[in-house]
């Protein structure tokens, strides 16, 4: 008798344990704040590997609780397991973020740099370049585009002033590549120019 | 413990004042006891005999640290390869743990597990820290490689200025960077590569911009009306007589040869070492600037420098201008005008090196010297401003 009061008592304890068992609700908040984080951080857009991750992580524990929750034995052990992952992946992409675009910045500018240079060296090779009645028309093009690349890192600074970082690492990086093609053009220019010329 | 059920009918003591239900089967106490150490005995021995310590796995998860480190894991991809080094960490904690217990007590099973998390974080930090490396490699080498073509276009540039302006310096330490920047590159030191490159950029990037403030500063030189005019006069001169001029750029180290409004050639030209100023005495190693005549053909045997056409330096102009900085005091009264301003050959040398005469190519002085001849007009000037030769 005695012995079967204590199973009971044993099984009724364990039924109300898990069948009471609540959804992880500080775990919940905490891993919602920890992606906000990342989200003001702009981890979408600066780690977004690593969001991405995190975002899933969250979803896959939120499907779980609800899972649950449908259950007579809940069990939020692994629902508690994802959130710890989401809330983890959350921080290192807020982390990564910030890493991310600090870099991204610094390139940009260094790119916008190496741009302004190699188009300030096209214009002064284009102003020695050796003049000629047939190569009039020929210099003419030459600084009309160099003016139009002035124009776009005028561009690429204005989207480096709205943190767009990656589009003024692009259009820098253009820049300079289209600058130094027209440089090396007139190097070219300057050496078949020489000599007498054919009628 | 899976053995540990087995136990408990060896520790709960045989009831011996409980009668048997089927006395006629009751078997004696000894046999059964015997019978149960021996399962127990040999189920123990089989347990532990397969619940073996993950250790080559977590051998494996060392090994990967070790490349990742090698690849500068905790630097290049430090959220992964940190998160590795805990797993790793927890893993051989856990190992130690159960080590430390009787060999009947050990379980390995969440040795096992953390082990194989180890082992995945330890191939995770080296996948991205390879990456991160692969990365970082490209970047140096781009960086180089930008550096290079820099210093080699500036270097090309800095021809056009007079030496004495720093920017040779400037050259000279881009060019010590790039040097810096390589040799980190063949350690591995890829951050530091990209530094000496910057370095070397901030150079480049302020002999540039007094490289095109020099140029803007000559062309809108005063003289430039005179140049013009000069030009203009020449040409037209050339025109009516349709005969061959030369006209000779020193910005641009050009000397052009026209008859009327026909281009007959170009040519480059190294120029007097003293620099881009007119020149007004002997000494100075300046080109003069004029209107001048070719007064003497001189062939191979006849000049030291291959071919040369002789120019009559100085004209009316130059002698008024020293006359004036004599005047000035900035010449010395006992100075002396200088002569044998010619345009010579064994020039191509891409710098500025004689002592005020224009100095061709000998292949371009051979070329020359058939378009022209004793008589023919010589124009010198700074520049030729911007629509005069249209």
């Amino acid at each position: 008798m005695k012995r079967f009061s204590l199973l009971t008592l044993a099984a009724v304890v364990m039924f109300l344990a898990v069948g009471c068992a609540k959804p992880p609700e500080a775990e919940i908040g905490a891993t919602q704040a920890e992606m906000d984080k990342a989200r003001q951080a702009q981890a979408e857009t600066w780690a977004a590997n690593e969001f991405r991750g995190a975002n899933e992580a969250m979803n896959a524990a939120q499907a779980e609780i609800t899972a649950q929750n449908e259950k007579w034995f809940k069990n939020y052990d692994k629902a508690k397991e994802l959130l710890s992952t989401a809330k983890a992946d959350a921080a290192k992409a807020a982390e990564a973020a910030v890493a991310n675009k600090e870099q991204a910045k610094n390139d940009a500018d260094a790119a916008m740099i190496a741009a302004d240079t190699a188009i300030t060296t096209a214009e002064a090779a284009l102003k020695v370049a050796p003049v000629t009645k047939d190569s009039k028309a020929d210099l003419e093009l030459f600084k009309n585009d160099l003016a139009t690349l002035r124009s776009t890192l005028d561009a690429a600074k204005a989207s480096f002033g709205s943190e767009d970082y990656k589009k003024a690492l692009e259009s820098a990086n253009s820049v300079k590549d289209q600058a130094t093609s027209i440089a090396t053009q007139l190097e070219e220019a300057k050496a078949k120019r020489s000599g007498v010329k054919k009628h | 413990m899976a053995a540990g059920p087995l136990f408990f009918p060896l520790l709960r003591p045989y009831p011996e004042n409980v009668p048997s239900a089927r006395p006629e089967m009751s078997t004696p106490a000894c046999p059964r006891l015997l019978l149960r150490l021996v399962t127990a005995g040999l189920s123990a021995a089989l347990l532990s005999g397969c619940d073996q310590p993950p250790l080559v796995q977590i051998e494996a998860a060392r090994k990967a640290m070790e490349r990742a480190a090698r690849a500068g894991g905790v630097v290049r991809a430090p959220a992964v390869c940190t998160a590795a080094q805990a797993a790793l960490a927890l893993a051989e904690a856990e190992l130690r743990v159960q080590m430390k217990r009787s060999s009947w007590s050990r379980d390995y099973d969440e040795a096992a597990v953390l082990a194989g998390k180890a082992l995945e974080a330890g191939r995770s930090c080296v996948a991205h820290a390879q990456a991160a490396l692969d990365y970082r490699r490209g970047r140096a080498e781009a960086a180089i490689g930008d550096l290079q073509g820099a210093i080699a276009r500036t270097t090309a540039l800095a021809r056009y200025v007079p030496d004495g302006e720093g920017i040779k310096s400037r050259i000279l330490r881009a060019s010590i960077s790039l040097g810096e920047g390589r040799a980190s590159f063949g350690h591995g030191l890829y951050e530091r590569t990209e530094e000496a490159a910057a370095r070397g950029r901030v150079q480049i990037a302020t002999a540039v911009t007094e490289i095109d403030a020099f140029i803007d500063g000559y062309r809108a030189d005063p003289r430039r009306r005179a140049w013009g005019r000069w030009i203009t006069e020449t040409v037209k001169d050339s025109r009516a007589g349709g005969k061959a001029v030369i006209i000779v750029d020193k910005l641009r180290r050009q000397l052009l040869v026209v008859r009327g409004d026909e281009d007959l050639a170009s040519f480059e030209v190294d120029l007097g070492l003293g620099g881009m100023e007119s020149k007004t005495r002997a000494g100075d190693a300046f080109t003069p600037e004029g209107r001048y005549k070719i007064t003497e053909v001189r062939n191979p045997g006849q000049t030291r420098y291959y071919r040369a056409l002789m120019l009559d330096y100085p004209n009316p102009d130059d002698v008024a201008r020293f006359r004036a900085a004599q005047k000035a005091g900035s010449v010395p009264k006992n100075g002396r005008i200088g002569s044998n301003i010619e345009i010579h050959g064994k020039g191509g040398r891409d710098q500025d090196w004689t002592q005020g005469c224009v100095a061709l190519s000998n292949d371009d002085m051979d070329t020359l010297v058939g378009l022209v001849a004793v008589g023919t007009s010589v124009t010198i000037v700074g520049m030729i401003p911007d629509g005069v030769l249209e």
